[in-house]
């Protein structure tokens, strides 16, 4: 296969599996045709681009598991849970069939094979129908789309002959749909005196609007198709000037069987038409006479409409191209820091004039710097889509029943964090799954929903993106924690220990896998490598616990990881970064408001609170200029509850800072994130104030 | 005067109320038809209905219908009859 069809086809692949899972479970439990009819679009177009690609294998199969959706389509069999099962199940399929390894695709074609028996017995037997007293039916008639028909109608003079009452077709025609418009041509009507009451001189013109297929309205004149003027116009268009626009470009073939002008057998057998006759799609469509030439002139008005609107508005970028874009960027600001410190050496005039210029410059810049970072903003829904099926599985596993809820799937997040909040989402939900929530029979006990609920929910606040875990389940029990605490040597029987301190033992790794041998709660499980994930993007976790009520695990994330607002501060001849955004204030303490806490170490006094002071020089093992905290300058950082205060020599002022990750060697201690080069060339590290009061926080406990 | 339309009125017996009706606007200024009882008529009574409710028109005569059940109200619309 030619290797950039190959990406091409893998690309599209993956967005559309992704698709399809979130599509296909959102199904169980809420048939939506609609929704029915993207699940089948999708498993069309893998189809179609497997064909392209020339993996068989996907095409083959995926052509047996159309034929089945479109019994479903045409309501011959009912969507049930065999029906779902065996769509997830031909995903995981596509999924090991389009990346897996050889010898996964190997065992993919057994996999085909047991599906491929189960899509025929679904066939023959009507699964769906046999089984559907017992299972859930969509409890109101699935919504589907309204289309505008017109249909004009000629009998015949001598149809009377055939025992057809076309007065009785035109009824059934009208009850496909409200009669909206209806006109009666009697033109061929003769005067009284002449009529022959025999013969049929009308003609219909009747404008219905219907939740039918045109297919559907054709049926209705099936025994009078062959020898009368029946021509069946889709004019929604006309009617329905807005309608929304897919999400991706629409094929003619597509677009006809959404008008239900053609089926996927048609659309099959007109592809295999056109490869050997050589003729447009649309040509054989009107040659079958599955459409007017009419028709066709419209459908591909309006594909072409849709073209133009899809140029128009969207284009696919790499993100390769994006991410250099976003480096590109972050040079033109370390240029510019430099011709800002050259400003600074300048005459007077010649100053003020390059300062003026630079800052007009800096405007554009943060301007051009929020674009990007507009484009780069993706929303999470798809990423929180995923988890539906991660839930649906984990709690059958589990033998429980749990819904998921999903809030905020229009948040936007750097691409980069959405990238990498997968995994700890997933252990968060699994954890939620697998401890937070009761049995059926405890929550009975408690009074509540035997089944339980699981709400993933996103939101902006204060220049932080916010994502929520949340359960309904039992919550932690700070009681066996402390047990546990005290076992592990964390805490001394007696000890005292806010809510705070005993839920921060779950982040302590070792602490979790005691819990999940010795059955604590439950909770905590992994919530180190959690943690450590989510710091390492420079965001913080926090635990919210209502024992007996449910658990919400917080995650706070920056917007984004590439740029961020930063204060130069001096240690010695060291220039660190400070993120602005944790900078509380900055205060030159007395002589006297520096004491020592047992538990706590050196802490300064500020405004009758004791914050703990971390001497950097210390930290980092670097000459310093001010050993005194009363002769430098101590900046009040924080991050959450937490306050922490950094002696440094001197603040150097603030400005955009370019985040380069450091070297895995470099960065063992938890209270850097990374590095910036400077306008002059130095390179600066910056400091990951989470990350530092995490560490405090853990060698005080 | 009053014409009550046989219930069995169809296309076999189309031509019968045809020639029935042709008479009755010879003779009557105005013609009520009479519908009771039918539920349903074939579109061929319903266009005589209405080539001679035209007829009558244009003869400066009158036809008016009577006992006209719903089903039939709207069979006679959807022929082009608006009553």
């Amino acid at each position: 296969m030619n290797s950039e069809i190959r990406d091409i086809f893998l690309e599209e692949s993956r967005e559309t599996l992704m698709n399809l899972e979130s599509d296909i479970v959102s199904l169980e439990g809420h048939f939506d045709r609609e929704l029915f009819n993207n699940i089948f679009r999708y498993v069309h177009t893998l189809k179609g681009s497997s064909g392209v690609a020339g993996v068989n294998s996907v095409y083959e199969f995926s052509h047996q598991l159309e034929n089945l959706m479109d019994l479903v389509r045409s309501e011959r069999i009912v969507v049930s849970e065999t029906i779902i099962d065996l769509l997830l199940d031909s995903l995981d399929y596509f999924k090991l069939a389009i990346f897996g390894t050889d010898e996964e695709i190997e065992e993919s074609e057994k996999m085909k094979e047991g599906l491929l028996s189960r899509i025929f017995d679904c066939i023959t037997e009507g699964t769906g129908k046999a089984q559907g007293a017992d299972e859930k039916r969509p409890a109101v008639a699935p919504a589907r789309d309204e289309r505008y028909f017109h249909i004009h109608v000629r009998f015949k003079e001598d149809i009377y002959e055939n025992g057809i009452d076309p007065l009785r077709i035109i009824q059934d025609c009208c009850a496909q749909g409200d009669l909206l418009e209806r006109a009666v041509d009697r033109s061929a009507l003769p005067d009284f005196p002449q009529l022959d009451p025999e013969k049929c001189y009308l003609a219909w013109d009747l404008l219905i609007r219907t939740e039918k297929s045109r297919r559907e309205m054709q049926d209705v004149f099936i025994f009078v198709r062959d020898d009368n003027e029946i021509v069946i116009e889709d004019v929604t268009e006309e009617y329905v000037k807005e309608k929304e626009l897919p999400a991706a470009d629409v094929k003619i073939g597509e677009l006809l069987m959404d008008r239900g002008i053609i089926n996927a057998e048609d659309y099959d057998s007109i592809l295999e038409a056109q490869a050997q006759e050589n003729k447009k799609f649309g040509e054989i469509v009107v040659e079958r006479g599955y459409a007017s030439e009419n028709d066709m002139s419209r459908a591909l008005k309006e594909q072409d409409r849709m073209r133009k609107k899809l140029e128009s508005s969207t284009v696919r970028v790499d993100t390769v191209k994006l991410d250099n874009l976003m480096n590109l960027l972050g040079e033109i600001v370390i240029g510019q820091s430099s011709l800002s410190r050259i400003a600074e050496e300048l005459e007077d005039e010649t100053e003020f004039r390059l300062k003026n210029a630079l800052h007009g410059l800096d405007r554009i810049t943060r301007e051009f710097q929020e674009q990007i970072m507009a484009i780069r903003m993706i929303p999470v829904g798809p990423t929180f889509e995923q988890f539906r099926r991660f839930v649906r599985d984990q709690a059958k596993a589990s033998g429980k029943e749990i819904s998921l809820v999903i809030e905020g799937r229009e948040t936007e997040l750097d691409k980069t964090v959405i990238e990498k909040i997968g995994d700890p989402l997933k252990h968060m939900i699994r954890n939620a799954v697998d401890h937070g929530i009761e049995t059926a029979e405890e929550r009975k006990e408690r009074g509540k929903n035997p089944a339980g609920s699981i709400r993933l929910g996103a939101y902006h606040q204060e220049g932080y993106v916010y994502i929520e875990v949340a359960d309904d389940g039992r919550g932690i029990s700070l009681q066996r924690v402390r047990e546990k605490a005290e076992v592990l040597g964390f805490l001394h029987e007696g000890d005292e220990a806010s809510e705070a301190r005993l839920l921060s033992f779950l982040f302590i790794p070792g602490f979790s896998t005691a819990e999940k041998v010795g059955d604590l709660s439950g909770r905590g499980v992994g919530m180190d490598v959690v943690r450590t994930n989510i710091e390492s993007l420079r965001g913080s976790v926090e635990i919210l616990n209502q024992e007996g009520e449910g658990t919400t695990v917080q995650i706070k994330l920056p917007l984004t990881l590439a740029i961020i607002e930063g204060m130069m501060v001096r240690v010695g001849k060291s220039i660190y970064i400070i993120p602005l955004l944790s900078i509380v204030e900055s205060l030159r303490p007395a002589r006297e408001a520096l004491k020592t806490v047992e538990d706590k170490g050196e802490v300064v006094m500020v405004r009758n609170e004791y914050v703990t002071l971390v001497r950097l020089y210390d930290l980092f093992g670097i000459p310093a200029d001010c050993l005194n905290p009363w002769e430098g300058l101590v900046v009040i950082v924080e991050s959450g509850e937490e306050k922490v205060g950094i002696l440094v020599d001197e603040l150097m002022g603030q400005q955009q800072i370019v985040i380069r990750s450091l070297d895995v060697d470099m960065t063992r201690s938890r209270a850097l994130s990374g590095a910036t080069v400077l306008g002059d060339g130095r390179v600066a590290l910056i400091i990951d104030v989470h990350g530092l009061v995490g560490e405090l926080t853990r060698r005080q406990a | 005067m009053d014409y009550r339309i046989p219930e069995d009125v169809g296309i076999k017996s189309v031509r019968e109320f045809y020639g029935t009706l042709k008479g009755l606007l010879e003779g009557d200024e105005t013609v009520i038809l009479d519908f009771s009882g039918l539920m349903s008529v074939h579109l061929s009574v319903s266009v005589v209905v209405m080539a001679a409710h035209r007829e009558a028109k244009r003869l400066g005569k009158a036809i008016k219908l009577k006992n006209v059940s719903e089903p039939v109200r709207r069979q006679l619309y959807l022929t082009g009859f608006n009553i």
